[in-house]
Order: C-alpha cells, then structure tokens, then sequence
C-alpha cells in the first residue's frame, strides 16, 4: 500500500464512520461521486492541493509540517488577482516610496541588498486557514489547515526605508502595492495598509530572501512585506510601491474585505451579525500534531512520540499541552528549539498506550500573554482566525 | 605603477590616476559578490519567467451552463466556484451579486438568476460538502 493508497483507505473508514473524532487536514471525500480537488505541481512547488489555479491558490501538504520551516517548494500560495506577475525582470523592478515622505525614493534590487538586511523567523498564516471547517460553513477560498507556512525571512527593515524616505509630519498609514491587478476595470487593485506606527516598529521588513533562498514566483518575488505576528494579508507580494498617507487609507481590500467582529475571539452568531467590525489583525494561538498521522495504528505498551507545532501572534509559546480523556486533565509537553517569539515552536510528548480502541487526543497551546485555545471553535462570517482545540484519533492494538 | 608613470613622461598625472580608479572600480564590480561577506552564496536570479500548468477544470452540465461559461471564468477559474460548501439558493445570489457589485463583473441582471439556477442546479446534483 502506498502513502495515497493509505489516505484513501483512511479516508474511506472516516467516511465510513469508523473514525468519527477526525478532524484537521485531510482528504473530504464524501463517497458520493463527488471529484476530490486535484493536487498539481506548479514551477518550483512539490504537488500541492489546488483551491484555485487561476490564479494559483495552493494548499501545503501536512507532512511539511514535520519541519520547523517550511521549505519554499511547499510552502503554500495565495494570490487574489488573476493578473498576478509570472514574469519579473529585476534589471527593470524598483521599489518606489512616495506619498508623505521627503524624499520619494526609487530603489533598485541591488540598492535593497546595499542596505543593513536582518533575518526573522515569522509564521505566514492565511486570515482564512482552516475555513473549509467552519459549521455553519462560509463561502471563500476553501482550505484545510494547509494555509501557513513558518519561514526565515530576509531584508530590510521597513523602518529603515521609511526613514530614508524621510516621513513627513501626519503620516497615518502605509500603504503597500504589489505587481498584482484585477482582471477587469472594476475589479479592486490588491492593496493593504499599516499604521504608520506599525510600519516604524522594529519587526515589520520587505524580504527579498525566504530561507536563504530568492523568494519563489509563487510567494512574492522579488520582494515582499513580511509583517511578523499579523495575519498573511499584509503580506504584499510582488512588492512595488509603498506609499505614505495623511489620512485613513480605505481601499476595498481594507475597508470592506477582511473584516472581523470586533471582540476579543473575532466571534459573532450566524443569525446576528456583528455591527462592530474591525480589519484583521494579530494571529491567535494555534497547535497542532504533525505526528503520528491521523487514524495511525499504535501498539499498546509501546512508547511513541507524539509532536506538532504550536505559534501566536508575537507573545511567544508558554505551554503545550495534551489531553488524553477528552479535555478532563492535561499533560505538559517539551517545547522545542526556540526560533524567536513569532516561529512555529515544536512541542513533544513521549506517550505509552495501553488500553486498546481509539483514542482521541487534544493538544492546546498558551502563549505568554496567557491566551489559550477553547473546545468551542469561534464563527464568524469571513471564516478567519479559527483556532479550535484541535485533536487526533489513533487506533491502539 | 608609479614608476610606469614616470616613466610615460608626459602623461597627466591626474588622468593616470583616475584610469586607475576606473580599472580598480571595473574589476570591483565584476567581483564584488564574492567580497560582500553579507551575502552569502545565495544564487543569483535576475528574473523570474513561470509557465502555468492548466488543470482542466469540468464544467458540469445544467441548465443555463452556457450563460455560466460566459459569466463566471473570465476573472478566476471555475474551480473556485465548484469548491464551495453547499449552500442556499438566497447565498448564490449573494454571491453573484458580490461579483457584479463589488468587481464589476459584465452580468445582466436577467442572466444573474439564471446563473444561480445553474450554480444551485449543479450543487444539486454533486450531493452534499
Ligand atoms: C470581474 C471579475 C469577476 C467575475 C466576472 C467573477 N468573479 Fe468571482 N471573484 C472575483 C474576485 C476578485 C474574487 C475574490 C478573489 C479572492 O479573494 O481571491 C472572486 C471570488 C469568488 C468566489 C469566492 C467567494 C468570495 O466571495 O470571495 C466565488 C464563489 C465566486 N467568485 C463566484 C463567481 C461566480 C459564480 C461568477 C459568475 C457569476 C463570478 N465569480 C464571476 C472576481 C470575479
């Protein structure tokens, strides 16, 4: 039996009924004639799960996640517009700076890498990871938990080209633009804004390397915002222009898309919806396990490891922790190497099996601020920030 | 190369000096990516050319297929259309009146409730997700 063969037959007995605690990435064949998402190799990527392919939006295989960082050839993709740059010439891209600012700038690749770069470790996690999990379900762009990624990002501070520009007086926001365009007229230009405060903190950059590699076509190249902490739509890629404000940006993609109901766990009731809405911010604490897989067979007496990974916004990973009766009581797990407060942290837990069945396991992560993940998954009508208890079934012989 | 240029008689001093410069800032530039210690052995990529794969996307037969393949494919693959959960005829609408109001998409409104009767049609017979 080969690895697919194996998820087939898994998916088969989830369907079946055999495994109903499943939950997480996986296959979703309902067995009803329905065709399942084909997986592709797109230039420079391992065969991933398309969402989209026009344009390209890709999903990374689980098994990825058994690394620290995410290698750049399955580190997930996600583009909004069709007319997303296929082709770069670096002789004729510039990164241009305007807007507030004293001096506009006109910078060259070769300028950027003349400048003091820096390296973050930063989580890359897409507002909508996870949506295709949502009950009731929401309409977007429908993934599994595939859509994050942990890299090594490198290049300037955004801070340092800010200052080069020299900021006027009453500078808002910052706006960012990538080499992205709607198909049609009418279709909103892809573009995001920070505060101006934000911009001028320390960890925000635009990357020019991702794990000591160019960045792919596929995630941005040749240059990128990497906004450490904050969900992936600040992200801009294929990054070109970057313009200073007097007042409130408010483009469509800020202003009316990826809003959230303004309370602390972004959640609101499918039949009332929020009226307080605010964009999109801090990623929330996350775990998940990488390891076993889902529905493995494990022998009782025998010990194993169980790992995964866990992240937050920023405040770092405290804990992980286990549950093994469904939430009742939990075991402390072993933290691994520590990337920096914004990397995916490894967790650890050596388990001995002993009565025979299926189990359901839990993990859940708190960071040092103290926020922690609950059993009851929020909703909300975007479909962002899940951050559910996650679990996993394993069968003990 | 002092004494070369003594030896020249004659030839400017200065515009010696500044061939000199020149040639020293030539060779630099042909070599300066090995000195820059801050940049390690990154490989070098002037610029990026991807060729898409296409995966044929079906298009499954119902009513009004034909005002859906002229409607829906022109700004995204229908594949982000077909993978969506299952949902009611009132949400389709919504949806479809997002693409016109929000991205402008060229719709006439009489061809917006045929394409939900598609969408809903076709929904239907895929079964449940
Ligand atoms: C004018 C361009 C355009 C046309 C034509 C168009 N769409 Fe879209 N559609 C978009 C854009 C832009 C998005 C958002 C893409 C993203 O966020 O990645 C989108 C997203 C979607 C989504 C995902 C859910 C959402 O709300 O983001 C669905 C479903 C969808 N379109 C259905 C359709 C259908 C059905 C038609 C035919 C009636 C259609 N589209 C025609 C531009 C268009």
């Amino acid at each position: 039996m080969n690895r697919r063969d194996w998820i087939r037959a898994t998916a088969a007995a989830a369907a079946a009924g055999f495994a109903p605690g499943f939950v997480g990435c996986g296959v979703r064949e309902s067995g009803s004639g329905v065709d399942p998402e084909p997986t592709v190799r797109f230039p420079g990527k391992v065969e991933m799960r398309v969402i989209n392919d026009r344009p390209p939006c890709l999903e990374t295989p689980w098994r990825f996640y058994r690394e620290d960082f995410t290698p750049n050839h399955a580190f997930y993709v996600r583009w909004h517009l069709q007319a997303f740059p296929t082709s770069i010439d670096l002789a004729s891209w510039r990164l241009r700076i305007g807007g507030n600012v004293e001096r506009p700038l006109e910078l060259s690749i070769d300028d950027l890498k003349k400048m003091d770069r820096t390296t973050i470790a930063a989580v890359n996690q897409c507002s909508g990871n996870s949506r295709s999990l949502f009950q009731p379900r929401v309409t977007g762009a429908q993934w599994r938990n595939g859509a994050m990624g942990n890299a090594k990002w490198t290049g300037v501070r955004l801070r340092d080209l800010l200052k080069r520009a020299g900021l006027k007086a009453g500078a808002v926001d910052v706006v960012f633009d990538g080499l992205d365009e709607g198909p049609l007229p009418g279709v909103p230009d892809f573009l995001k804004s920070l505060k101006a405060d934000h911009a001028l903190e320390a960890e925000p950059l635009v990357a020019f390397e991702m794990n000591g590699e160019p960045l792919p076509a596929l995630n941005g190249f040749p240059a990128r915002l990497v906004v450490p902490g904050w969900y992936a739509t600040y992200w801009v890629k294929a990054l070109t222009k970057i313009e200073v404000w007097d007042k409130s940006y408010d483009g469509y993609w800020m202003a009316k898309a990826y809003k959230i109901p303004a309370n602390p766990r972004a959640n609101e009731s499918p039949d009332r919806l929020d009226a307080k809405i605010e964009p999109i911010n801090r990623l929330n604490v996350r775990s998940f396990f990488t390891s076993p897989d889902r529905g493995s067979i494990v022998v009782s007496g025998t010990p194993i490891t169980l790992s995964g990974i866990a992240f937050d916004g920023g405040s770092g990973i405290k804990r992980v922790e286990v549950s093994f009766d469904d939430g009742r009581t939990w075991r402390e797990t072993m933290l691994g190497e520590d990337h920096g407060r914004f990397s995916f942290r490894r967790w650890k837990l050596e388990w001995t099996p002993t009565e025979a069945g299926e189990r359901k396991l839990l993990v859940r992560a708190t960071n040092r601020s103290d926020e922690t993940q609950t059993a009851d998954p929020i909703w909300n009508r975007g479909g962002f920030m899940r951050n559910v208890i996650e679990s996993l079934a394993v069968v003990v012989v | 190369m002092k004494e070369r240029m003594r030896n020249a008689g004659g030839f400017p001093l200065v515009a010696t000096g500044a061939l000199g410069i020149l040639s020293a800032w030539v060779s630099y530039l042909g070599v300066r990516d090995y000195w820059d210690s801050s940049t390690p052995n990154v490989p070098e990529i002037v610029a990026t050319n991807v060729l898409l794969p296409y995966e044929e996307v079906h298009i499954p037969d119902g009513p009004n297929r034909v005002v859906f393949q002229t409607s829906c494919v022109i700004c995204h693959s229908p594949r982000l259309i077909f993978g969506q959960p299952t949902i009611s005829e009132a949400k389709w609408l919504e949806v479809v009146n997002k693409m016109v109001a929000t991205y402008g998409a060229p719709i006439e409104p009489e061809d917006e409730r045929k394409i939900v009767a598609y969408l809903v049609s076709v929904q239907a017979d895929r079964g449940d997700r």
